[in-house]
């Protein structure tokens, strides 16, 4: 993953670009200046709360919304522009099928939809999940509709594929089984991957970076390698109420107290004074302090900052 | 790309149906061949029919028949065609809107299986300008037919009494075409806003009838009415003659001033006291507004193109509304 990302292109080319992007409903803002970049060949978990705007912020990244502010652009062109629509494939959280298709029938609309379709590998897809391709959508399982689901979005080869919510009613062996298909399919490709799941050690596996919104903005997004390592989790004895004054220096994303112990995550500027015991935080660690503590200020590591020069374009 | 490798597409079976296309004939291919099916039961069906009246008819030695009442015999052939312009301009529209138009779009808007479309490399208008127009096509393909099935089975004896040329001549030519679409393309638009197929249906019900009785209370206004006076009395055989199959749309007294007056003015009990009010009224005949026959084609196509203007106006709101409001 140097530089080249098989048909994704070179790691430096943006897969989704987005500028102060916002939308608005009548009952509010579900998303509020939102700005990031998403490099090519990416396996990146979208986290966030229920309502934090994650289905908004893919919604407007494969043109089934119009975005109220700011613009987003796929691989550098608008979402529903001839280009941005065959290069994105987008499976939709409900997953929806035509019922009283049959499987083939079903490979047979993403055959006769797209001028790039790959029928082997969609069938291998369903092969390997022993769906048969005579089933009508209606008898199948959850699991084996899923399965049929992410065949019609592989099968299509996108160089973007938008996952929301893919695993959500799903038994955990299918689900494993499944995110073995994205991995290989994804590594195979070289496909930028964007999945938004709650299942946080599911995410932890496949993804190698990272898009954290709350509160309607982006609050953490880089290399999960990157985020890791900016975050220290810190255990001490408590002294008082209220955020420990060794910590006062440094950005205190979390910090929690049990019995005589304090637990704080932060990240560190400047060396550490007091006698604190420092771990490497787990990704699922950070991801809660984060959903917890909305107010914490982003953390957008270089590779997912918009240049403000294109900004203004 | 130059990696990319696509296996060939399998062989096809079945009709050469490609692309979008194929998928609008695979989604809805249950409603099309009902469709189909019943317009060719329906077509075998009128001529079986209209066999069946020729035979009778020649058999009275029609069209100058033997037996006098002959028209007594010949009514079972006049219901039928009655019954049958019923089936076509007031069913069929209702039943070919409830059915295909409510759920052609929200069907899918309902179980996302628009967004499954849109999300292909296909855009939201095209797959719309399919889906309606393969539904319009399939559509005016069967109305038409049936329309001119009809028409030919109603044609020999049209004009044998004034209601079976007014009554079931309001269903020949454009008319069950152009009601037929206006309300299916209305329940395209209404199943597109309200997104749940059950409640279009119901609404769609609502919106055809509402069609129906519009249609059935305005569309003889679309004729130039003719007027004739007399001023023979109104005593019997004052009636003036209008031309056989004419429509007599309002029938007046003449007083001698010029001015006209409700039929039933002098309705009263007895010959004496009519005689009175006939004469203090100054009554000095009839004056009859009606549609010649020739009427009946003109005055069709006439509102045949103004539920047309509207179907495309309707249609027109459903592009906007795709492009801006589907999701």
């Amino acid at each position: 993953m140097s530089t080249v990302m098989g048909h994704g292109g070179f790691a430096e080319e943006s897969a989704i670009e987005a500028h102060g992007l916002g939308k608005r409903y009548r009952r509010g803002w579900a998303l509020k200046d939102c700005s990031f970049r998403l490099p090519a060949g990416r396996v990146c978990g979208l986290v966030g709360a229920n309502g934090a705007g994650k289905t908004t912020l893919m919604g407007m990244a494969v043109n089934l919304l119009k975005p109220t502010t700011g613009t987003v652009r796929v691989f550098g062109a608008a979402p529903g522009s001839t280009e941005a629509n065959r290069r994105t494939a987008f499976l939709a959280q409900e997953k929806p099928l035509f019922r009283r298709f049959t499987v083939a029938e079903i490979l047979r609309v993403g055959r006769e939809l797209n001028p790039r379709w790959d029928q082997k590998t969609a069938e291998e897809i369903v092969r390997s999940g022993d769906v048969p391709f005579t089933a009508r959508i209606s008898t199948l399982s959850g699991g084996q509709r899923t399965r049929v689901a992410f065949a019609l979005a592989f099968g299509r080869r996108p160089d973007l594929l938008v996952l929301d919510e893919p695993m959500s009613d799903l038994d955990p062996l299918v689900r494993h089984e499944l995110m073995s298909v994205l991995t290989a399919e994804a590594a195979e490709h070289g496909t930028t991957v964007l999945i938004s799941s709650h299942l946080l050690a599911d995410l932890e596996d496949i993804c190698d970076y990272l898009i954290v919104i709350a509160s309607g903005g982006v609050r953490l997004a880089g290399e999960v390698d990157a985020l890791l390592a900016a975050h220290t989790l810190l255990t001490g004895a408590r002294t008082g109420a209220g955020v420990h004054q060794d910590l006062a220096r440094h950005t205190v994303v979390e910090s929690r107290a049990s019995g005589p112990q304090v637990t704080a995550l932060v990240r560190p500027d400047g060396p550490l004074v007091g006698t604190w015991q420092a771990d490497t935080p787990t990704l699922e660690e950070v991801l809660l302090a984060y959903l917890r503590s909305p107010d914490t200020p982003p953390l957008i590591s270089p590779s997912a900052r918009i240049d403000p020069n294109t900004a203004a374009a | 790309m130059s990696t990319l490798t696509t296996s060939p597409a399998p062989a096809r079976r079945g009709p050469l149906l490609s692309g979008l296309t194929w998928l609008v004939w695979r989604q809805h291919r249950a409603a099309f061949w009902t469709g189909l099916a019943v317009t060719a039961t329906g077509i075998a069906c009128f001529a079986y029919q209209r066999a069946s009246m020729m035979e009778y008819l020649s058999g009275i030695g029609w069209p100058t028949p033997t037996s006098p009442n002959w028209s007594a015999g010949f009514e079972t052939y006049d219901s039928r065609l009655s019954t049958t312009s019923s089936l076509l301009g007031l069913l069929m529209p209702v039943l070919v809107g409830v059915f295909l138009g409510a759920p052609l779009i929200a069907n899918d808007l309902e179980h996302g299986t628009g967004k499954l479309v849109t999300s292909q490399a296909v855009s939201r208008s095209s797959w719309l300008a399919r889906k309606l127009g393969m539904a319009v096509l399939v559509v005016t393909m069967c109305t038409s037919a049936l329309s001119a099935a009809f028409g030919w089975w109603w044609g020999p004896v049209s004009k044998e009494n004034k209601a079976l040329y007014w009554l079931a001549g309001s269903a020949t030519g454009p008319a069950p075409v152009a009601l037929t679409l206006f309300t299916m393309v209305g329940g395209v638009a209404i199943g597109m806003v309200l997104r749940r197929t059950l409640l279009s249906m119901v609404v769609t019900f609502g919106f055809a009838v509402a069609v129906q009785l519009v249609w059935a209370s305005r569309w003889l206004d679309l004729g130039h009415l003719v007027t004739v006076t007399m001023r023979d009395g109104v005593g019997n055989g004052t009636f003036p003659n209008l031309p056989e199959g004419a429509y007599d749309m309002h029938q007046s007294y003449l007083t001698g001033a010029g001015e006209l007056l409700a039929h039933g003015t002098c309705a009263m009990e007895t010959q004496r006291v009519i005689n009175e009010c006939l004469a203090r009224n100054d009554i000095v005949g009839w004056s009859v507004d009606y549609l010649p026959p020739s009427e009946l084609s003109p005055m069709l196509w006439t509102g045949s193109a103004i539920l047309l203007a509207l179907t495309v106006a309707v249609a027109v709101f459903i592009f906007w509304w795709g492009r801006k409001r589907l999701y």
